[in-house]
């Protein structure tokens, strides 16, 4: 499964990205965080459980943040169980200089299996890209509420 | 597969199912025709620990019509919207866009509501209601709301239905003066679903002048949307003239396209433009034909 597209944020290249580094963030934002935690290396050990139209999807591994370019681009791989079949995947985010606002560009590529990947199918990339957006407009807000408080 | 475990209920009126998903929480799931959820439970992918199952409450069938609008009940099937008389001749678009949902039995025992509270993405209803203005009433422990198509369809596979409460009816104000009504899709071949249809409502002045258009897309993003942009430029212009063309060119404009192994992005995007051209002239045909609506699809 093929996963691209570009989400434009209010806030200058350098803030975005540490926001995307921040453990705290990553933590709040990611859909049904049971657990996130940090083990090394830009390693977490994470357990997500999320629903829609009735099904769960859970996902039980690792995500890894790695060859960060502060504060231009990093690689996130994610590897684990995922709805009782697998999910394997590689993305690559950049970031766009824009002057006030910055363009996330990710690309990702991911083997997914198991049940929930062949029946639902149709509906697994529409499913990931909705995911993303709901990640990266709570990631904007929280750096609107992170600027707002430092403004006062 | 056998499903895992569940409680099933099947009450005899609203306000006893709304108390049931009350009490459960966003554990209960609704049973309407089933079409979507059972298939979801054999597999075991969806695993509800209650289930509300509505075929048991007779207030929630039925086509009726009353100061000029048409109101069906959330439950009726596909197939009773097919071969309505009543619709048939009062708004001939929803027999029409009936009967190119899936197959027989699918519109056997699929129902409106459900259809329209699922919000796929592939959904025939969600194009339909936008295009017809449809009014959707809900019923929750808090009591009642009524939500327009335009606020309904959230997100993917989101409705504005939150967990406690039930969608019962579906009201739609039957168009007069020189309208007409069409919905066009080009289906996938093995399940039926729309890859894209599109909808759209045209009403006429006697110079053949647009006086208003609505333009829903199904199937094309994550949620059926409506072409405002072009529904703007076709007030006022002469559908003889080109504006349908223009219409359709930018119909494709705020899409997110969806794509899949079956259809790419750039594929979907070209059949918005071909399928919104498609049901705008039969919208156009059918008002000035005194017909009133039209539907085909393609496969």
């Amino acid at each position: 499964m093929k996963l691209t597209g570009n989400y434009t944020m209010k806030a200058p290249r350098a803030v975005v990205f540490d926001t995307l580094m921040s453990v705290d963030v990553l933590r709040s934002c990611l859909p049904g965080v049971e657990k996130f935690e940090h083990t090394g290396d830009g390693r977490y050990e994470t357990r997500l459980r999320a629903g829609l139209a009735g099904v769960k999807g859970e996902f039980a591994g690792t995500i890894t943040l790695r060859d960060p370019v502060p504060p231009v681009s990093y690689t996130l791989a994610m590897d684990g169980n995922f709805s009782g079949g697998f999910v394997s995947g590689v993305g690559s985010i950049r970031l766009e200089d824009l002057g006030a606002q910055t363009r996330v560009e990710y690309s990702g590529d991911a083997q997914v299996s198991g049940p929930l990947a062949s029946v639902g199918q149709r509906l697994m990339a529409p499913a990931a890209k909705m995911v993303v957006g709901k990640f990266f407009r709570c990631m904007e807000a929280q750096i609107e509420s992170r600027t707002n408080s430092a403004s006062r | 597969m056998i499903t895992e475990t569940f409680e099933y209920h099947a009450p005899e009126d609203v306000q006893a199912a709304v108390a049931i998903l009350a009490e459960h929480g966003p554990e209960a799931k609704v049973l309407a025709g089933g079409h979507s959820l059972v298939p979801l439970m054999r597999l075991r992918l969806a695993t509800p620990s209650v289930i509300v199952d509505l075929n048991r409450i007779p207030q929630l069938r039925g086509i009726t019509t009353e100061n000029g609008s048409i109101t069906i009940g959330a439950m009726t099937t596909h197939a009773a919207i097919e071969h309505s008389a009543e619709l048939k001749a009062m708004l001939p678009v929803l027999p029409a866009a009936a009967a190119l949902i899936g197959d027989p039995m699918v519109r056997n025992r699929g129902t409106i509501g459900g259809s329209l509270v699922h919000a796929d993405p592939a959904g025939d209803w969600p194009a339909v209601a936008l295009a017809l203005d449809a009014q959707l009433q809900l019923v929750g422990s808090h009591g009642e709301t009524t939500v327009r198509a335009d606020d309904f369809f959230v997100d993917l596979l989101t409705s504005a239905v939150e967990p406690d409460e039930i969608l019962t009816n579906i009201t739609i104000p039957i168009p007069t003066g020189r309208v007409g009504v069409s919905y066009q899709k080009f289906a996938h071949p093995a399940s039926g679903y729309a890859v894209t249809g599109v909808a759209a409502m045209v009403m006429l002045d006697d110079a053949d002048a647009c006086i208003e258009s609505r333009i829903a897309i199904t199937g094309a993003g994550a949620t059926a949307v409506r072409a405002t942009e072009s529904e703007a430029m076709l007030r006022g212009t002469d559908l003889n003239g080109g504006s349908i063309d223009r219409a359709a060119e930018s119909a494709v404009s705020g899409i997110d396209f969806l794509g899949d192994i079956y259809a790419s992005e750039e594929y979907r995007e070209q059949l918005v433009r071909v399928y919104t051209k498609r049901s705008l002239l039969a919208a156009f045909r059918a008002a000035t034909s005194g017909h009133g609506a039209e539907a085909a699809k393609t496969i």
